[in-house]
């Protein structure tokens, strides 16, 4: 009997698991993942995929993008503590497979299908028009930053303006850089047209019409179409929206990032409320052992550079860089041995605990300036000593705007070649590891040059680090595994 | 050691207690004088200890005087004109383990002494599992091989992996480092795939296991690859009965979509009617690192940091380098000599309707690598009970909790610590503690950074895992008729795992926050309900057909939770108090899923015991694919020609068996994350001003036609047992190609991707496989020894769109990242970079290969592979009366190691320990120029023959006498055997490292061979008893 029962409940189960639903059995309903098919229905899920190419523009800028823009020019000399890219970097040795171009490349290239797919899916969000114009005049200031960043770097680049879903279509050759500058001006104009002023509340620090105009400013200054450069910087100039802080020092304060009166776009990095995503310039150019936590001490400012600050001139000592033994704000006397000369002051905020107290990898809140009015002043006045039309004021008067500001004699009367020379100096002094630059010096023919003058300085400061040399190119040479993947892409001459 | 002694004294009296109890019954015995020709005879029966049938043949002898017979048909023997006396009897039959016991003849009487015989593993006629059922290996078609319990046991090992290494020809078993229960690399018959699992499936009782770490365990400890320990370690080795690994495609297609790489079966111990014996073991180790590096002291590193002072133009930084003599010798702080216990009891045995094996076991290991250890409890209770003559019910039931406190390893020029690297360049200027005892983890001068201190990093950081295992099943069978079984099975395996970080503020890295704690938990809950049919009946004389089909539903489902806290208070809590820190990370969710439905049948049939065919196949359904291409199938044939049947053969009166196989069938692998064919979005953050925001982005381009990969192979093989089953051999052919790859294939950046989920490319493993064994005895000598030799020639055929991708997969760090290709005619894990040539001025100088004057990525080629030429094991042991000596020897022939610990140990930095060598040069190392210019790049001066032979295991035993147990206070035993035991107690090897047995990256299909701060394997000695009552 008992057998029975027991054979009569295994028989069951036999025939209950046989006859379960088979077809139900494999159904995936994934719950813990999104896909396209059930995002981009609503206004939050349109203000979450812009979100999420801002965020690729904060890796962009994080470390990779100023190993070109900084490392590999004249400002900047590789410490024994830094690594064997950044040495390479430093000596413009790298090539083809290095990694700093690469992610940059990369980098850009995410942000511009993140931005394609926010272009081509929110027109169709039943949503507020005006919120979703200013979501999509964000989207194009961001793809026309990164393909203006690709264009100024590689040259020729592939073009994509949708959204990449699948691999058809993917491996094409590289589009001319007018084309490429065409979508940068059309997208920027869209842009223009479509962003605030500026903004309010937790929208603080998206891009605005001012920043899309810098931006343009920018795009035909380096394309040498002066008229308009000084057009577009004279527009903002004219419009009053931006001034100079009175203290240099003040552009770099993590309080006032953003808000203050100068800034026009900078790349966020807060480690307080995004932890895990702060930033890393402060750690890796303070010298090794300045109190308040971890310093890398993996570069120092080159005497030829420091030689090129008055005394007078708060962006030297104490501003750009400092010399050990350093007194800080705290009465220490800070000395170090690493770097061997002079190190990077300029992001040492020493109003911020966490770069006083706290400092750790990735830990630190200081930006990534972007534009700032300085950098609008100087574009101006370039401009329309190249020939442009003087809409707000003279040449002149924009740059001594900034030289007086950092406590420099104002420059009169100079020829027009005087003037170039002079404004050159001025944006070198005053953008020292902004991301300036390696774009100003390709853009001037100069990086030949500058690199050949560095590697002589080099002989010198660190015997045996390289030999003497210049450029391949204005270019950095396309990514060798980009080539690998792709055959349509020919790699740049020199490289 | 104290807790170790009483333990086992309490196991002695416990085993009194119950024996006083047993020996109620026993009558005493007479004892006869000893007088010249008074004689008596012995009779008894020898009978096989499982089955309880008789053993025919079997000799039974008495030591001493020369007195043999053998056994008769029914096992039945009469041994006459046996001198007065007692006497040790002895047994032995080719294919039993022998058996002695002492008998006293008394005059003109006959006494009886059964014996009941064990059979010994190598036999043909041994019963195997082989999915869904078992079959005696003579009738086997495909390729199986065994490896036994006793086998297991010989070694002292944590997890049953390291149990199988050189154990069975064509497994290769790499243990991933010395860590405490670490996870190895299984390989069988090479590896199929590039980037889904290339581990084979374990099935425990018919349960297939979780083993897909992702999924089941968190991975926030501070470690690259070995998240966590091994998922096998939830078993006791000693439950073990056997563990048979299915290798070919007639053997493994009854597991389909997950049969490709090969199926390991494992069985557990069931109790038998007639017996409750009480056993017991248990053992004590200790441990060794095998060697250290010889690095620089205090003087020579001094000089060496000078140099590159002055090399720099700088003031050299120590004035008196011969002053600071020895300075601190960082791998004498870490490493120490370990211990390593365990302490097992089962009781097992029944009656003729209800079977119980009931064990409990208890292991501690300690690394060697101070603070490290792994500690696990299990408990399992395995029932069957016959309720009638048709209907059986039962169940398999293994509970177990593993804690591990696991070797932070991160790799170089991370923020995290590593601690073998760290102490390996620690500055031997440095001390541990500073003047007031406490770890010293100030600034280290040289680098003006704070000083990763190896000892305060093991010692302070918290780096745990702790596992609950649960592993069970219940069954029911009934027989419908004679021959027509159904049985219904419902099995579990569970499985928590639970992973503590915390970093203190005092120590890097949570001296960068503050103090970090993280705990993750992950549960993974993975059900089994399979329902078969067996079929099994003879067709006249000669057929007969054995046949099983079934349906089989299985689903895993696991919910995974972490959170993470900085800045803390005070570090006094540690992971308890991550709510009184001050900075909180998000927390993060995982919930994946799959499950499988699949149909399944294989039949036997075989012809006068003498044509063998088998047909299998299974058809598999996944939701890891997309509609259309969820479901698979994957059949396979197998035909085997009993020769030794064939009455031609039989005349030769050599071969006691011949066998001939051949087999060719296809299986699958469907190894990879769960929606992988499907478009993803990705979430992100980024700050507006002050605001976090959380955003949405593409993040993986949909593949609708992802599918298997499938493995077609083919096997011929050859099971031959000659001079009455003294020798017998095992050889195998096999060809495999697996098509359809699932590979993240690189795609171009511009497409907004990194690479995209696909089927492409083949690769093939062809290879050879040779087992022969032998087993003899004479007189007082049984001895027996076995070689296994595996070749494998793997090469990659086709890559899709591709002839090669350089740095498959993202292992190493800095100059020494992805030194790695994967290209179409070669074997996968070769190493990829530049060929050193000379040295000029300091600075290597590496070949120009392709002759442009330039040393560019054109000069990069292949220059080295961490597959092996072949493989080899050889096992063999001696009985001399109560002893018995076992030998097991193992070794790796033609692979390369990549080692990125010499190519830190040899930059010559100046700020970083060295190699002695790198001041005067030496093997290998040319004079770089001190500071930091020597070029570090993936070059053939860091991969090193890592060929060895390896003494994996010697065993000495003595079985105590039955006489001396019963005159000894330790009568209530009925068995006691003590051993000492010597595991890696020799090695033979080129490789400049700490151990050729290694591979940082096991987890990885495409970069094994690395030695990168891995934690190094121990050598042992370990004492040990065994015994029952």
């Amino acid at each position: 009997m008992y057998t029975n029962r027991l054979a009569t409940l295994a028989t069951l189960i036999v025939l209950g698991g046989s006859l379960a639903s088979c077809d139900s059995f494999l159904d995936s309903h994934p719950t813990d993942v999104l896909t396209p098919e059930n995002f981009y229905r609503t206004s939050a899920d349109a203000v979450a995929a812009v979100n999420g190419v801002y965020e690729q523009v904060k890796w962009t800028y994080w470390l990779g993008f100023w190993y070109v823009s900084d490392v590999a020019t004249d400002d900047i000399v590789a410490s024994a503590n830094f690594g064997s890219d950044g040495h390479r970097m430093s000596n413009y040795v790298f090539d083809a497979l290095e990694w700093p171009p690469g992610g940059v490349w990369g980098d850009s290239y995410r942000t511009i299908n993140r931005a394609n797919a926010v272009l081509d899916r929110i027109p169709a969000i039943a949503m507020d028009t005006t919120l979703r114009n200013r979501l999509l005049g964000e989207a194009h200031f961001l793809r026309a930053l990164a393909y203006f960043n690709l264009v100024r770097l590689f040259g020729d680049v592939p073009l994509f303006d949708h959204e990449v879903t699948t691999l058809e279509g993917v491996t094409v050759s590289r589009t001319p850089s007018a084309d490429v500058y065409a979508l940068i001006e059309g997208d920027l104009q869209d842009a223009i047209a479509a962003l605030p002023a500026s903004y309010s509340g937790a929208d603080i620090g998206r891009a605005t019409n001012g920043a899309a105009r810098a931006l343009l400013a920018k795009v035909y200054l380096t394309r040498g179409d002066f008229a308009t450069a000084a057009q577009e910087a004279g527009a903002i100039i004219s419009s009053g929206r931006y001034t100079l802080l009175p203290d240099w020092h003040d552009i770099f304060r993590i309080a006032t990032e953003i808000t203050n009166s100068e800034s026009i776009f900078e790349i966020n990095y807060d480690a307080t409320v995004d932890p895990g995503a702060g930033s890393v310039q402060t750690l890796f150019s303070l010298p090794s052992g300045y109190p308040g936590g971890d310093a890398y001490g993996l570069m120092f400012v080159p005497p030829s550079l420091v030689a090129l600050f008055d005394t007078a001139d708060v962006r030297g000592e104490g501003g750009t860089f400092m010399t050990s033994p350093f007194v800080n704000d705290a009465g220490d006397t800070v000395t170090w041995a690493m770097p061997p000369g002079p190190a990077f002051a300029k992001y040492l905020d020493q109003t911020s605990a966490q770069n006083t107290g706290a400092r750790a990898w990735m830990q630190q809140s200081n930006n990534w300036i972007v534009q700032r009015y300085a950098d609008v002043l100087l574009m101006y006045a370039e401009a329309v000593n190249e020939g442009g039309a003087a809409s707000a004021g003279t040449a002149e008067s924009a740059l001594n705007l900034v030289r007086e500001r950092a406590g420099l004699a104002p420059v009169s009367g100079l020829s027009t070649a005087a003037f170039r020379d002079s404004v050159r100096l001025e944006r070198r002094r005053e953008f020292v590891f902004e991301g300036q630059r390696w774009f100003d010096l390709a853009r001037w023919d100069a990086l030949n040059s500058a690199i050949l003058a560095k590697t002589t300085e080099l002989q010198t400061l660190s015997p045996g680090e390289t030999t003497v040399h210049g450029v391949p190119s204005n270019l950095m040479p396309i990514p060798q595994s980009e080539i690998d993947v792709n055959r349509q892409l020919t790699q740049n001459p020199g490289w | 050691m104290r807790l170790h002694i009483t333990t086992l004294i309490s196991v002695a009296l416990l085993a009194g207690v119950l024996r006083a109890e047993a020996q109620q019954a026993s009558t005493p015995v007479k004892r006869g004088s000893l007088v010249k020709l008074q004689v008596g005879t012995i009779i008894g029966r020898v009978t096989d200890s499982t089955s309880s049938a008789g053993v025919e043949r079997a000799t039974i002898a008495i030591t001493g005087p020369s007195l043999t017979t053998l056994s008769d048909r029914d096992g039945n023997y009469r041994l006459t004109n046996v001198p007065v006396g007692t006497h040790t009897l002895r047994a032995m039959r080719i294919g039993y383990a022998p058996a002695t016991q002492s008998v006293t003849v008394a005059e003109g009487q006959e006494v009886r002494a059964d014996f009941s015989l064990a059979v010994r593993v190598t036999e043909l006629a041994r019963v195997v599992a082989i999915g869904y059922g078992t079959a005696p290996r003579r009738d086997l078609t495909g390729s199986v091989a065994s490896v036994t319990s006793e086998e297991v046991n010989a070694l002292p090992v944590a997890t049953l992996d390291q149990a199988l290494v050189g154990r069975a020809a064509g497994v290769e078993v790499v243990t991933s480092s010395g860590q405490p229960g670490a996870g190895s690399m299984v390989r069988i018959r090479g590896g199929n795939s590039i980037s889904a699992g290339n581990d084979p499936l374990y099935v425990v009782d018919g349960v297939p296991l979780t083993t897909n770490l992702g999924d089941a365990t968190p991975g926030i400890l501070l470690s690259q690859s070995v998240r966590g320990m091994n998922l096998l370690g939830g078993i006791d080795p000693g439950d073990i009965e056997s563990i048979e690994i299915l290798k070919d495609a007639s053997a493994s297609a009854i597991y389909g979509a997950r049969g490709a790489n090969g199926v390991v079966l494992i069985t557990t111990k069931r109790g038998r009617a007639g017996q409750n014996t009480v056993s017991f073991g248990s053992y004590l180790g200790v441990e060794q690192v095998r060697r250290t590096l010889p690095l620089m002291n205090a003087t020579e590193f001094a000089t060496m940091v000078n140099t590159a002072y002055t090399n720099a133009g700088q003031t050299p930084p120590f004035p008196n380098p011969s002053s600071l003599g020895p300075g601190t010798d960082w791998q004498d702080v870490i490493f120490r000599t370990a211990s390593m216990r365990s302490y097992e009891a089962s009781v097992a045995g029944g009656d003729q309707r209800t079977q119980y094996y009931v064990s409990g076991s208890l292991l501690q290991s300690d690394g060697i690598v101070t603070g490290t250890d792994m500690r696990r409890g299990s408990f399992r209770l395995n029932l069957d009970r016959t309720v009638s003559n048709r209907f059986r019910l039962g169940n398999r039931l293994t509970v177990s909790r593993s804690q591990g406190k696991i070797l932070p390893n991160a790799g170089a020029g991370q923020e995290v610590p590593s601690v073998i690297l760290n102490a390996l360049t620690a500055p031997p200027t440095l001390a541990v503690r500073d003047s007031g005892g406490e770890f010293f983890v100030g600034t280290n001068p040289l680098t003006g950074r704070p000083f990763p201190n190896p000892l305060a990093s093991v010692m302070e950081i918290t780096n745990e895992e702790r596992q609950t295992r649960l592993i069970g099943n219940v069954y029911a069978e009934f027989d419908i008729k004679d021959g027509l079984t159904v049985r219904s099975t419902a099995g579990l395996d569970f499985l928590n795992s639970l992973q503590d970080y915390y970093a203190p503020s005092t120590v890097l890295p949570g001296k960068n926050y503050s103090g970090e704690g993280t705990r993750g938990q992950a549960e993974t809950v993975s059900w089994v309900a399979e329902n078969t049919l067996h079929w099994r009946r003879g067709f006249g004389e000669r057929h007969v057909l054995d046949a099983v089909g079934g349906i089989t539903f299985q689903s895993t489902l696991t919910d995974g939770v972490s959170a993470t806290a900085r800045q803390f208070l005070t570090d006094r809590l540690g992971v308890s108090g991550l709510g009184t820190g001050s900075v909180f990370l998000p927390p993060g969710t995982t919930t994946p899923s799959s499950s499988l439905l699949s149909y399944f049948a294989r039949g036997n049939w075989s012809i006068a015991d003498k044509y063998l065919f088998t047909l299998t196949g299974r058809i598999d359904g996944s939701t890891k694919f997309g509609p259309g291409n969820q479901y698979g199938f994957f059949p396979s044939a197998a035909v085997a020609w009993r020769a030794s049947q064939e009455d031609f053969i039989q005349r030769l009166g050599a071969f006691d068996d011949l066998k001939l196989r051949a087999s060719y069938g296809r299986t699958g692998n469907q190894d990879i994350g769960n929606y992988s064919w499907l478009s993803t979005l990705c979430s992100t953050s980024y700050a507006y001003g002050t605001t976090r925001a959380i955003g949405f982005v593409p993040c993986t381009m949909a593949n609708t036609n992802l599918k298997w990969e499938t493995t077609d192979q083919l096997d011929l093989g050859l099971d031959a047992t000659v001079y009455g089953g003294r020798f017998s051999v095992t050889a195998d052919y096999y060809g495999k190609t697996t098509h359809d790859l699932l590979y993240y294939v690189p795609v171009p950046l511009i497409s907004g991707y990194t690479s995209m989920l696909q089927n492409v490319g083949r690769v093939r493993n062809r290879g050879f496989e040779l087992t022969l064994s032998t087993a003899n005895h004479r007189g007082e000598f049984d001895w027996g020894a076995s070689l296994n030799l595996a070749w494998n020639r793997n090469r990659v055929l086709n890559l899709g769109p591709d002839t090669m991708l350089v740095n498959p997969v993202g292992v190493g760090a800095g100059a020494h990242q992805n030194p790695t290709i994967l290209k179409v005619g070669q074997p996968t894990n070769a190493f990829y970079g530049w060929v050193y040539d000379s040295m000029l001025a300091g600075n290597p100088v590496y070949r120009d290969l392709d002759g442009d004057t330039a040393i560019t990525e054109a000069d990069r080629t292949i220059i080295g592979n961490a597959q092996p030429d072949y493989t080899g094991g050889l096992g063999g042991r001696v009985a001399y009366g109560n002893f018995e000596l076992s030998l097991f020897v193992q070794w790796s022939v033609g692979n390369d190691i990549y080692n990125i610990n010499r190519a830190l140990l040899t930059s010559a930095a100046g700020n970083a320990n060295q190699l002695k060598d790198v001041a005067t040069g030496g093997r290998g190392i040319p004079s770089p120029r001190i500071g930091n210019t020597f070029e570090n790049r993936p070059s053939d001066l860091f991969v090193e023959d890592g060929s060895y032979v390896r003494g994996k295991n010697i065993r000495l035993s003595y079985t105590m006498s039955s006489d001396w147990l019963r005159a000894s206070p330790l009568r209530a035993l009925s068995s006691l055997q003590v051993y000492v035991s010597a595991q890696n107690f020799f090695t033979i090897t080129d490789y400049s490292g700490y151990d050729p047995e290694i591979s940082e990256y096991a987890t990885t299909n495409l970069a094994h061979g690395f030695d990168f701060g891995t934690y190094p394997q121990p050598r042992r000695i370990t004492f040990g008893l065994a015994g029952a009552f």
